[in-house]
C-alpha cells in the first residue's frame, strides 16, 4: 500500500496536486508544472518571497519516480512545503485579513510580471496564515507568462477578494456567510444586483462590478475565444501591470469604518473588578504553562487577553470569536505588536464552518481540520446555552470530543452578564445551573483545579479529558 | 482626464447597448475584455478593435441566421 495520501480538496489544477507523506505536505507536479517550478525557483520573486514568509517555504522533494507514480503516472516531480500550523478559510478571516491577503496576491502578481511570470489563479483559498502574516501556499499557481496572455485571475480576484471587501467597506455587509455559501465567491452579476445607485459613485463599483456583469452577459454567447482575440488585438504585459497597479490602489483605499464608541467598548465592557481579572489571568497562566502544547484554541477570545497568555507558553494559539469586529481588532493589534503565534478567526461555534465543496471534502469543518491540546472556554458557556439554546451536556460533550485539556469558566444566573441575556427571555434553561454543569463536566473530565472568583458568580475549572 | 472621459463614454455606451444574453458560457470572456478597457490608453485601443469585431460579427449573425442555438 502506498504511504502517499492525496489531499481531497486539491484537484482543480490538473498540473499539480497536494498529497501527504510521512505527515508532511507535498505537491506533485506534471511535466509542465515542473518546468514552471524550475523557472520560479530561480526568480528573485521566489527567493525574496520565501525569505520574507510571503510564499510558503518550498523545496524539491526526494521521492522516487516509482513511489510518485503510485499516485498517477502524470506526476514527474514533487515539492515539499513547510507545514502551516492551522488551516483556515477566507470566510473565517476578518476584513483586514482578507484585504492583506488581497494586497499580497496583487504584489505577487506584480513581482511575477517583472520576471515574465504570472499567477494562473487568484483564489483566496491559496492563502494561509502564520499568525497575523498571510502566506501564499499554492506555489503551483505560478506559471510563465505567454505572449498576449491576459490576467486570467482577474475575475476570480473580483469574486474572492474585491467584491467581499467592497461589500464590507461600502455597505457594512459582512462577507462571511456569503463566502461560506459560495465556494467560488460573489459573482459580478450578484454584486451588480446588490449595489445601489449611490454605490455606483464609489470607487471600483461601476467598472469592476456593474460593467463587468454587463460584459459577461453580452459575451455569454461568444463562439470565439476572447483570449485569442485579445492576443491578436495586441494585448501586452504592460496592460496587466497597469491593471494590477490600479487594482492595488483601489483595494488599499477600502476601509471598514466602525463607530469609535463601538470599538472602544471592547476594552471596558466586562463585569470584573481588577483583582478578579488578575486572578483569572493567573489561573489561565498556570494551566497554559503546565506543558508546552502545539495548538491551543481560545473559544470566544474577545480582546485576546487570554490568547496572549496561552501564546507565551505554547507553540500556536487559534483565537476564535463569532464577533467580526473583535477579530478585526485583535488581528490589527497582532499585526502591529505581535506575538506572531496567534491566529485570530471569525467563527460562531453554534454555526461553525462545515465541510464544503465537491463531495464535502474541499473545505473542512473546524474540528475535522485539527484538534487542540488545550481549549480555553472563558465567559462563553452562557452565550452557548442561553443565546444559542445549546444544552449544557451537549456542549460539554463536544468540548470533551476535542480531546485535550480544558479551562472553562461557569457564569451563574446571578451574574450581571447572564441577567442581561435573560432580560427579555423566559428562563427555560433548567440545565444551566452550576451543580448540573459540574456533574456533566465530571462525567467527561477530571477536574484538576477549581477556583471561584471573589465576585462569587464565576468559577474557573482546569480539567483533563477522561 | 481626456482618457477618463473616453472610458466613461464607452462604459455608458456598453451599459446602454441592447446586447443579447445567454446564461452559461465561459464567464471569463467579459472579464478578459474588461481588462483591455482598464489597461489605459493602449488597452482602450485593444478594446475598441476587439469590440468592433464583435459588433460587426453580431450584426452579421443576426442578419444571416435568426435561429438561436437551442439550450
Amino acid at each position: 500500500m502506498s504511504n502517499l495520501q492525496i489531499e481531497p480538496g486539491s484537484f482543480r489544477d490538473r498540473e499539480s496536486r497536494v498529497f501527504y507523506r510521512s505527515g508532511r505536505v507535498h505537491r506533485a507536479l506534471s511535466t509542465r508544472a515542473l518546468a514552471d517550478w524550475e523557472t520560479l525557483a530561480e526568480t528573485q520573486l521566489f527567493k525574496q518571497g520565501s525569505a520574507s514568509g510571503a510564499i510558503v517555504d518550498t523545496k524539491r522533494a526526494e521521492i522516487g519516480a516509482e513511489e510518485l507514480s503510485s499516485l498517477s503516472p502524470h506526476w514527474v516531480g514533487a515539492l515539499v512545503h513547510e507545514t502551516i500550523p492551522f488551516i483556515s478559510y477566507p470566510y473565517e478571516w476578518s476584513f483586514s485579513m482578507l484585504k492583506d491577503a488581497a494586497l499580497l496576491q496583487l504584489d505577487l502578481v506584480a513581482q511575477a510580471l517583472d520576471e515574465d511570470m504570472i499567477l494562473k489563479d487568484s483564489s483566496a483559498f491559496n492563502f494561509q496564515w502564520q499568525g497575523a502574516h498571510p502566506v501564499l501556499i499554492d506555489v503551483g499557481s505560478f506559471k510563465r507568462l505567454e505572449t498576449g496572455e491576459p490576467w486570467v485571475g482577474y475575475l476570480q480576484f473580483c469574486q474572492n477578494f474585491l467584491y467581499p471587501l467592497m461589500l464590507t467597506a461600502y455597505k457594512d455587509l459582512a462577507f462571511h456567510a456569503w463566502m461560506r455559501g459560495a465556494i467560488d465567491g460573489i459573482t459580478p452579476e450578484n454584486f451588480a444586483n446588490i449595489v445601489s445607485l449611490r454605490d455606483t459613485m464609489r470607487a471600483g463599483v461601476l467598472v469592476h462590478g456593474i460593467l463587468q456583469a454587463k460584459l459577461q452577459k453580452s459575451t455569454a454567447n461568444a463562439t470565439q475565444s476572447v483570449r485569442g482575440e485579445l492576443e491578436n488585438a495586441g494585448f501586452k504585459k504592460e496592460l496587466i501591470v497597469a491593471n494590477v497597479k490600479r487594482m492595488r490602489r483601489l483595494v488599499e483605499k477600502l476601509v471598514w469604518t466602525k463607530d469609535e464608541s463601538v470599538w472602544a467598548a471592547y476594552a471596558t465592557d466586562n463585569s470584573y473588578d481588577e483583582s478578579d481579572y488578575e486572578a483569572k489571568k493567573a489561573f489561565v497562566g498556570r494551566a497554559a504553562a503546565e506543558r508546552r502544547r502545539h495548538v491551543v484554541w481560545d473559544l470566544g477570545c474577545n480582546t485576546g487577553d487570554f490568547s496572549k497568555i496561552a501564546a507565551e507558553h505554547n507553540d500556536y494559539v487559534v483565537s476564535l470569536d463569532a464577533d467580526h469586529l473583535a477579530i478585526e481588532r485583535l488581528y490589527l493589534e497582532l499585526k502591529e505588536t505581535g506575538p506572531d503565534n496567534i491566529l485570530p478567526l471569525v467563527n460562531n461555534l453554534a454555526d461553525s464552518s462545515p465541510n464544503l465543496g465537491w463531495r464535502g471534502r474541499e473545505r473542512r469543518s473546524l474540528t475535522a481540520r485539527a484538534k487542540p491540546e488545550l481549549t480555553l472556554c472563558l465567559a462563553l458557556i452562557h452565550h452557548i446555552v442561553i443565546t444559542a439554546n445549546i444544552p449544557v451536556d451537549d456542549f460539554v460533550e463536544w468540548l470533551a470530543g476535542l480531546g485535550g485539556d480544558l479551562v472553562i469558566e461557569f457564569v451563574t444566573k446571578d451574574d450581571p452578564m447572564v441577567k442581561r441575556l435573560l432580560l427579555n427571555k423566559e428562563d427555560i434553561y433548567h440545565d444551566y445551573e452550576q451543580p448540573i454543569f459540574e456533574k456533566v463536566l465530571g462525567e467527561y473530565f477530571e477536574v484538576l483545579e477549581r477556583k471561584t472568583l471573589e465576585m462569587g458568580t464565576r468559577t474557573l475549572y482546569y480539567a483533563r479529558t477522561r | 482626464m481626456k482618457y477618463m472621459a473616453v472610458v466613461l463614454g464607452l462604459v455608458v455606451a456598453i451599459l446602454l447597448a441592447p446586447l443579447p444574453a445567454h446564461a452559461y458560457i465561459d464567464p471569463n470572456s467579459g472579464s478578459l475584455m474588461l481588462q483591455a478597457i482598464l489597461g489605459g490608453a493602449a488597452g482602450l485601443a485593444v478594446f475598441v478593435r476587439l469590440y468592433w469585431h464583435k459588433l460587426v460579427r453580431m450584426i452579421r449573425l443576426r442578419k444571416s441566421n435568426r435561429v438561436e442555438p437551442s439550450d
